[in-house]
């Protein structure tokens, strides 16, 4: 038998594969092509306090390798998604992570005492890293003093899987990570999307109506692996890798480099039955290769 | 208001169908023939197949393509494209008999009417691309068709006796007058739309949106009920990026999403912006 399980503070995961917010929806818009319940975990798109229709269009541009995003954190609003959304997520035995983002520092924990109130969820990932938000988003993840405020008021507001997401647009990460740690974060996910910007040449405009939005896909693989590189020698606690993952190769470069989990994100839209593939074929891998638990694996980077 | 979306609440499939034939029509439009006994019996005219262009992460995404013609008999479908960019060339590269990743059928489909006179067809371009699959069905349930199509030049229009195939009246236009009427596919319907007002119509369009926004005005004008096909650039083509967003006119607060609650609107629900 082969151990794929593994824990972020107190929470059990039976597999190091889940799924990166805002590329997998509620969950629901995936059952038809995957068994959720085979995944380790699902990582909703971000919920706000109040509704958001998002950024103008377009919101999308290609680029090699991967894509720029610039949507905004579209979404129903907390009561609503409550009301909507999240049955169905309670229905689900795999573990549910709600991703949770805001305009002020209060707003987090706003969203989260009213998931909190409904129940059925396993944990929060704090987004304090989208680029694509004019107030909050990454403004709050550059700054280690309101990082730490944040993690240190989520974790008043939730006994549970507290994970803090990470962006890269910033000079010094574990700086910031240090200050997610000191507050209580359970685990981080490392990276969000890179800021990037593309121009159509013919028109002379930005291909984003935002002008610069979120680059994403396996062209920011090699920097998602740098940042966790730097993070896991930086923390104690359980580090996520996020960034551009399409296949097993991806996911053993990052437990190897010492992400104790990762997300699939941009793949999920190119292939929506891909993390649970990823849940085989890790499981695959380490039959083959005798590897007993996948926490052999993780952090055996040779220097 | 009318609400011509219905949800797509289809069931979608990941699946892959053999190239059966590929057509040149002109230089760069390609007509593409698949096998697929999974999907056929599930397209709707208006669905959309997001296709992987090829297996690599370069260009990453799927590419959109309307359905132009479905066999359910033969369980094949076609599909009609312009080579634009690295991805549709990658696909305009695929072998006779080679396979390729399909996932669909996505969005919603055209609202068949229940009684017409004349089903108005508008496209401007590629734009036919939907409108083929519709008039297979309209045809089926006896409604007389008029297309209007308008393209930069002459050769583009080969597919068009296709249309006269089945029955449907074709009226031309190119830009530059070098072939059939001189000017838009807009200007063309404008020479002929009094003679629709004593009868029960239908407008079906599909093409660029400065096309669509000026139909928009004409069939409000005329009151005369309109579906229109919008094309956007997406990731996913299921409803989870939240990438295709138009703006909606009942609603300023909302968007509406191409591949969630389109691809086909009533055109009173989409504002066309500037």
């Amino acid at each position: 038998m082969i151990d794929l399980s593994l824990k972020i503070g107190n929470l059990k995961f039976a597999n190091p594969i889940l799924t990166a917010s805002g590329t997998f929806g509620s969950g629901e818009e995936f059952s038809p092509f995957l068994n959720l319940n085979h995944l380790g975990g699902i990582v909703t798109k971000a919920v706000t306090p109040e509704p958001r229709p998002g950024n103008p269009s377009p919101r999308i541009a290609e680029t090699p390798c991967g894509m720029l995003n610039s949507i905004g954190l579209t979404n129903v609003g907390v009561k609503q998604f409550v009301k909507e959304k999240l049955p169905f997520l309670q229905s689900l035995e795999t573990n549910v992570i709600i991703n949770v983002a805001g305009r002020t520092i209060d707003d987090f924990s706003t969203v989260i005492k009213n998931i909190e109130d409904a129940g059925g969820v396993d944990g929060y990932e704090i987004n304090i890293s989208c680029p694509n938000v004019k107030e909050g988003g990454m403004a709050f993840g550059i700054d280690p003093v309101i990082t730490g405020k944040i993690t240190e008021q989520t974790r008043k507001a939730t006994d549970k899987c507290l994970i803090v997401k990470l962006s890269p647009n910033v000079t010094s990460i574990s700086e910031i990570a240090i200050a997610a740690q000191n507050e209580g974060a359970d685990g981080l996910s490392v990276i969000n999307t890179l800021v990037g910007m593309a121009v159509d040449v013919n028109t002379k405009r930005p291909k984003l109506a935002t002008v610069r939005g979120g680059l994403s896909g396996p062209a920011i693989k090699p920097v998602a692996i740098a940042k966790v590189f730097e993070v896991v020698n930086a923390v104690k606690i359980p580090v996520i890798g996020v960034g551009g993952i399409m296949e097993l190769n991806d996911v053993l470069e990052f437990l190897i480099t010492g992400a104790t989990a990762i997300q699939v994100g941009t793949a999920n839209f190119v292939s929506p039955q891909i993390s649970e593939q990823l849940v085989n074929n890790l499981y695959n891998y380490c039959k083959k290769n005798n590897i007993k638990s996948v926490s052999d694996l993780i952090g055996s980077l040779q220097i | 208001m009318k609400n011509t979306v219905s949800p797509s609440n289809i069931s979608s499939k990941l699946t892959r169908g053999r190239l059966l034939e590929k057509k040149i029509i002109t230089r760069s439009i390609i007509r593409m023939r698949f096998a697929n006994e999974e999907i056929v019996d599930l397209i709707r005219p208006g669905h959309f197949i997001n296709i992987r262009v090829a297996d690599s992460v370069s260009p990453l995404l799927r590419r959109p393509f309307s359905v132009f013609r479905v066999n359910k008999k033969l369980m094949w479908f076609e599909i009609l494209f312009q080579i634009i960019g690295k991805g549709t060339q990658l696909l305009a590269n695929t072998q006779i008999g080679d396979e390729v990743d399909l996932f669909g059928p996505l969005g919603n489909s055209f609202l068949m009417p229940k009684k017409l006179d004349f089903g108005v067809l508008v496209a401007g371009g590629l734009g036919i691309a939907p409108l083929f699959a519709l008039t297979q069905e309209l045809v089926k349930i006896n409604v007389p068709i008029v297309l209007f199509w308008g393209n930069r030049t002459k050769d583009a229009f080969a597919v068009v006796s296709e249309f006269e195939k089945l029955g449907v009246e074709v009226h031309l236009a190119t830009d530059d007058g070098s072939f059939a009427f001189k000017g838009t596919v807009i200007d063309l319907l404008n020479t002929k739309i009094e003679n629709f007002h004593k009868s029960i119509v239908e407008i079906f369009a599909c093409g660029p949106n400065p096309m669509l926004k000026t139909l928009k005005k004409i069939s409000q004008n005329h009151n005369i009920l309109c579906q229109v096909s919008l094309e956007t650039m997406m990731a996913c083509g299921f409803g989870v990026c939240k990438g295709c967003n138009v703006i909606s006119e009942s609603d300023s607060d909302e968007y509406k999403y191409v591949c969630q609650h389109g691809p086909v609107f009533d055109s009173m629900e989409i504002e066309f912006g500037d």
